[in-house]
């Protein structure tokens, strides 16, 4: 007994040790973990569109920062031309002063955040594609205004507005870009910023490399581990981005009453050729709701080599009638997908129903 | 350092079994407050009302149990109404039958879980009504002034029928035909749930009620639990019904209405004064000089709605919240957004 009591006693003492050793573990894990998915927010953003409002009056905070006065003079030095004040609905702590040299295709936009750090980025928006390129002086803990998904070309603090004209002329190259003026502003930025997060989205998120690049600048120091890890978490945003833009690109296409559309939001399940059958069977994200009818049927189901638009449409038609998903529309943009509409839940006995 | 060793192994010997035994504990009845919760309350909150869509092959859970039930009121003088499903309890089929000459209405009910069962009603012109019911659950709640529920789940349909006949008094009746069924169901179903939903939804009573005809026990807290959850999912269904049926009146098209519906601010008749005053406050930029306007509103003894509407109008026209419109069912409500929307 006395020698059983021993035993138990040192291992009392490895079980405390052991315990020690694990939370610390824990600890280092959750804190890494916490400061990715912090990352994921410096990198991209959750919308899809945005809405810039033009304000009617030169914005105080604008007018009386003097390093906005500084970079707006070595702007209007360089040809630019003022073409007014913005807000956007995506970053209300931002006040924005816009310059624009038209016969470049070049927009200078002098950003004053609401803890009085202000920044320069300038843009070159691609005639064709309407791609966007952008380099700026913009802090390494703050997103490229329009930007949603992608690095600036060249992202330096110490750079001034004359020199960023340099490095965006440098870095565009040739090829014709567009001609912003006050009246197309607004409009010509909130159309590139759709097609940039509907590529970010369709590309399966931001790039290792970029997210690298990006990274180095950040006082914290990632591992290899660490940027693996965000990419994964990028990737998952990027597919949640994916459907919300088949969703509003659904919406814009019309031909759906606001009663249709209120009982169906909260139901959807978005099927497109680049979804994963392990998606429908993880169930996550938005727009992928999976009845239990249908988690049922994609149990030990595997794929027939059809694309998995039509595969979903086969697999929707194993589920019993009267429970089957009901296809509400397609969309072309940004990639070809169906939406469906997920049956209600059964009812199952309910005590408080008179 | 033996005998170090010993009292530690006798301090870990008693800490395993003190961990062993809070473990067991703590689960047993976590687990159990949990689906105790969940019995007693319904997770999507009761429709304020019910759309019957009529079925030409109803799939029955119970098939023979329905034909039975059927076969002996026909047998009986019942005519059939249809079968139909109910768009908002997807899963319930039910059979309509009706007694022309003796004004009745039969209706027989199938769901997987729930099984079969049967309820025959009638009305006196006067508005009294009486049912008589072999539902499972149902008997614990309260009934509406002026109609009177009989259940026993023992009970055959056509004892069911015979206790109807001999309770319903003397009449005269209102008149029912297979074609005005479905209408007259739906209306019922209207005039019971807007009764609940005006007198503030589902009581402690009727909680406890439903908790005691239960095989578990529940002690006075997990009632008063389930009554508050009750409640919560109630009201988030009331308001769910609001905007269902704002959006199915409304003009905007899907695109629009999706701007719009995570700005919108819904009222309705219903709403406290606590709620009106954090509607103010989320609609309208308030400042300090607000406050004693928000202060007398608190002490306002009209309804929500028109103490929200006072607020408004003490406001100057450009900080007012925009109004979107209004719907009268399930509940009066009226539907804004802020200003700058």
């Amino acid at each position: 007994m006395t020698r059983l009591l021993e035993i138990l006693g040192g291992i009392f003492i490895g079980v405390l040790a052991a315990v020690a050793v694990a939370a610390y573990w824990l600890f280092r894990r959750a804190r890494r973990y916490v400061g990715n998915a912090a990352a994921v927010g410096v990198l991209v953003s959750d919308a899809i569109r945005i809405r810039i409002e033009r304000l009617g009056e030169p914005q105080p905070e604008l007018d009386t920062d003097e390093a906005v006065a500084r970079e707006v003079a070595a702007l209007e030095s360089r040809g630019f031309e003022r073409i007014g004040d913005y807000r956007l609905d995506e970053r209300e702590e931002l006040a924005l002063r816009v310059l624009s040299r038209p016969s470049e295709g070049a927009v200078a936009v002098i950003v004053r955040a609401d803890d009085g750090r202000s920044w320069t980025e300038l843009y070159s928006i691609e005639e064709r594609h309407m791609e966007i390129v952008a380099v700026g002086s913009t802090p390494h803990d703050r997103r490229a205004v329009f930007l949603p998904g992608r690095e600036l070309a060249v992202r330096d603090e110490k750079l001034d507005a004359g020199e960023l004209i340099d490095r965006l002329l440098e870095h565009r190259g040739g090829g014709t870009f567009r001609e912003v003026s006050a009246e197309n502003f607004a409009a010509t930025f909130e159309e590139a910023f759709r097609r940039e997060a509907e590529r970010y989205a369709l590309h399966g998120g931001t790039s290792v490399e970029e997210i690298r690049r990006r990274l180095a600048g950040l006082p914290r120091r990632y591992t290899d581990a660490d940027v693996r890890r965000i990419r994964g978490l990028v990737a998952t945003h990027a597919l949640c981005k994916l459907h919300d833009a088949c969703v509003a690109r659904f919406l814009e296409t019309g031909g759906l009453s606001a009663g249709e559309w209120e009982k169906a939001r909260e139901r959807l399940l978005i099927a497109h050729d680049s979804l994963e059958l392990e998606w429908l069977q993880e169930s996550c994200g938005p727009h992928v709701l999976v009845t239990d009818d249908l988690r049922e049927a994609l149990t030990g189901l595997a794929r027939t080599g059809l694309a998995m638009r039509e595969e979903f449409r086969r697999i929707n038609d194993l589920l019993p009638e009267g429970r089957r998903y009901r296809l509400l529309g397609h969309v072309d943009q940004p990639l070809r997908a169906d939406i469906w509409v997920a049956p209600e839940r059964e009812w199952a006995g309910d005590q408080m129903a008179p | 350092m033996g005998l170090f060793l010993q009292i530690l192994g006798w301090a870990f010997v008693l800490i395993i079994v003190a961990l062993a035994v809070s473990w067991y504990l703590v689960r047993r009845k976590l687990a159990r407050f949990l689906s105790d919760l969940d019995a007693l309350t319904t997770e999507s909150g009761v429709p304020s009302s019910l759309t019957l869509v009529p079925t030409e092959k109803p799939a029955f859970a119970h098939a023979d149990r329905v034909g039975e039930a059927i076969t002996s009121l026909v047998d009986r003088g019942f005519t059939r109404a249809g079968a139909f499903q109910i768009q908002e309890m997807p899963g319930l089929l039910l059979c309509g039958l009706v007694h022309v000459e003796d004004r009745i209405l039969a209706v027989v009910y199938d769901n997987q879980q729930m099984g079969v069962w049967v309820d025959v009603a009638c009305e006196q012109t006067s508005g009294e009504e009486i049912t008589v019911s072999n539902a499972p659950s149902g008997g614990e709640l309260d009934s509406r002034p002026g109609t009177r529920k009989i259940f026993d789940r023992e009970k055959k349909p056509l004892e069911l029928l015979e206790t109807l006949r001999a309770e319903r008094g003397q009449g005269p009746f209102v008149e029912y035909s297979p074609d005005d069924f479905a209408t007259r169901f739906e209306e019922a179903y209207a005039r019971e749930m807007e009764w609940r939903i005006r007198r503030g939804g589902v009581s402690v009573d009727e909680v406890r009620r439903v908790a005691e005809g239960m095989e578990e026990s529940f002690s006075l807290e997990q009632i008063e639990m389930a009554h508050r959850v009750q409640r919560v999912q109630d009201a988030r269904k009331l308001y769910e019904e609001c905007l269902e049926a704002f959006a199915k009146q409304s003009s905007m098209d899907a695109r629009e209405w999706e701007e719009l519906r995570e700005e919108m601010v819904v009222l309705h008749e219903l709403m406290t004064p606590e709620d009106v005053v954090a509607a103010c406050e989320s609609l309208h930029d308030l400042d300090d000089d607000d406050l004693p306007l928000l202060e007398e509103l608190e002490r306002a003894r009209q309804s929500a709605m028109d103490a929200f509407e006072w607020f408004r109008d003490q406001l100057p026209e450009e900080r007012r919240c925009r109004r979107l419109g209004e719907v009268s069912k399930p509940v009066v409500a009226r539907f804004y957004v802020a200003a700058e929307q």
